[in-house]
C-alpha cells in the first residue's frame, strides 16, 4: 500500500516529486532556448554544440534534477 | 547502487530485442520495408555494440531522474495504476518539444508521431516502473534504455530499407511500436498490481542511489560541522 495519509514520508515524497518536475521543466526550457539561440556547429571552449551533444545534455539534465530533488 | 538480480538484467537486455523483432520482422516478411541483408546486419550489430557504452552513459542521466527519483517516490504516495502510467506520460511530454520543434520525428505527420510515440513511452514506462521496483535497482532500467536505443536505432532501423509505409510502422514514432509497447505496458501494469511491487515499502526496494548519496553527504556535513 502507499504510505498512510498522515505519514510525514508521504509529504517528503510529494515534495521531492514536485521539485524534481519543476527542475526538469526548467532545465528543458533552458536547453530548448539554447537550441534555438545557439547555432549548431558553434564551438564552446573544447566542445562543439551539436544536436547529439544537446540531446546528451538534456538527458543528463533529468539526472541532475533528480540529484537536486533528492538532496 | 546494487545491480539487481540477473533475471531483471535479462529482461532489460532481451525485451528491446524481442519487441524490435516483433515490429520489424513482419515488416520485412510482408514487404512493407526490406531487410538489407546479413552483411549489413553484422556491420550494424558491431557498430551498435561499440556504441553501447555511449548509449548507456546518456541513459544513466535520464534514468537517475525518471526511475531513480520519480518512480520510487510516486510508489510512496500512489497506487499501481499511477506508478505504472504517470512516469511514462511525463517522459513522453518531456520529448514533445524535440518532436515539434527540433526535427526529432522521422517524417510522419506530427499528430501521428506524437500519438504513437506517447503510447510507446507510456507502455515502456509501465515496464520500467515494474523493473525498477521489482529489482530494487536502477541498473536494469539503465541497461534497458541503453540497449533499446542501441538496438532499435543502431540495428533494426539501419537494416531496414524503407518503403513508402515503413516509417508509419517502424521506428519509435510508428504504429508497430505503439501496439507492442501498449501490450508490454498492459502486461507489466498487471504484474505491478498483482506482485505488489508498487506497494513495497520504498525503504528497502526503492531507495535510490541518489537518495543514499544525499544522506551520506548530509551525514558527512554533520560530522564535519
Amino acid at each position: 500500500m502507499p504510505l498512510a495519509a498522515g505519514d510525514p514520508e508521504r509529504g517528503r515524497a510529494r515534495a521531492k516529486i514536485a521539485i524534481f518536475l519543476a527542475l526538469v521543466a526548467a532545465f528543458a526550457g533552458i536547453l530548448d532556448l539554447l537550441r534555438v539561440l545557439v547555432p549548431f556547429g558553434t564551438t564552446l571552449s573544447i566542445l562543439t554544440w551539436t544536436p547529439r551533444f544537446a540531446d546528451a545534455l538534456a538527458m543528463w539534465s533529468v539526472g541532475l534534477a533528480g540529484f537536486i530533488a533528492s538532496s | 547502487m546494487k545491480a539487481g538480480a540477473p533475471k531483471y538484467m535479462f529482461f532489460a537486455l532481451a525485451l528491446p530485442i524481442a519487441y524490435g523483432a516483433a515490429v520489424y520482422v513482419p515488416v520485412w516478411v510482408f514487404q512493407l520495408g526490406w531487410f538489407a541483408g546479413a552483411p549489413m546486419l553484422w556491420a550494424a550489430t558491431l557498430s551498435a555494440v561499440l556504441r553501447l557504452p555511449l548509449h548507456l552513459f546518456v541513459a544513466v542521466g535520464e534514468e537517475l531522474g525518471w526511475r531513480g527519483v520519480l518512480v520510487p517516490n510516486l510508489a510512496r504516495i500512489a497506487d499501481a495504476r499511477y506508478v505504472a502510467f504517470v512516469p511514462g506520460t511525463i517522459w513522453a511530454l518531456w520529448h514533445y518539444p524535440d518532436i515539434l520543434l527540433f526535427d526529432y520525428n522521422v517524417g510522419t505527420p506530427f499528430l501521428f508521431a506524437l500519438i504513437c510515440f506517447s503510447i510507446s513511452l507510456i507502455g515502456q514506462g509501465a515496464f520500467l516502473s515494474w523493473l525498477r521496483l521489482a529489482s530494487g535497482s536502477i541498473w536494469p532500467a539503465i541497461v534497458f534504455h541503453g540497449v533499446h536505443n542501441s538496438v532499435i536505432l543502431g540495428i533494426f532501423d539501419r537494416v531496414t530499407a524503407p518503403g513508402a509505409l515503413t516509417v508509419y510502422i517502424t521506428t519509435e514514432f510508428g504504429v508497430g511500436f505503439s501496439i507492442v509497447s501498449a501490450l508490454v505496458g498492459y502486461l507489466f501494469w498487471s504484474k505491478l498490481r498483482s506482485s505488489g511491487a508498487a506497494n513495497a515499502k520504498p525503504t528497502h526496494a526503492c531507495q535510490s542511489h541518489l537518495e543514499n548519496g544525499a544522506q551520506v553527504l548530509k551525514a558527512r556535513k554533520t560530522l564535519d560541522g
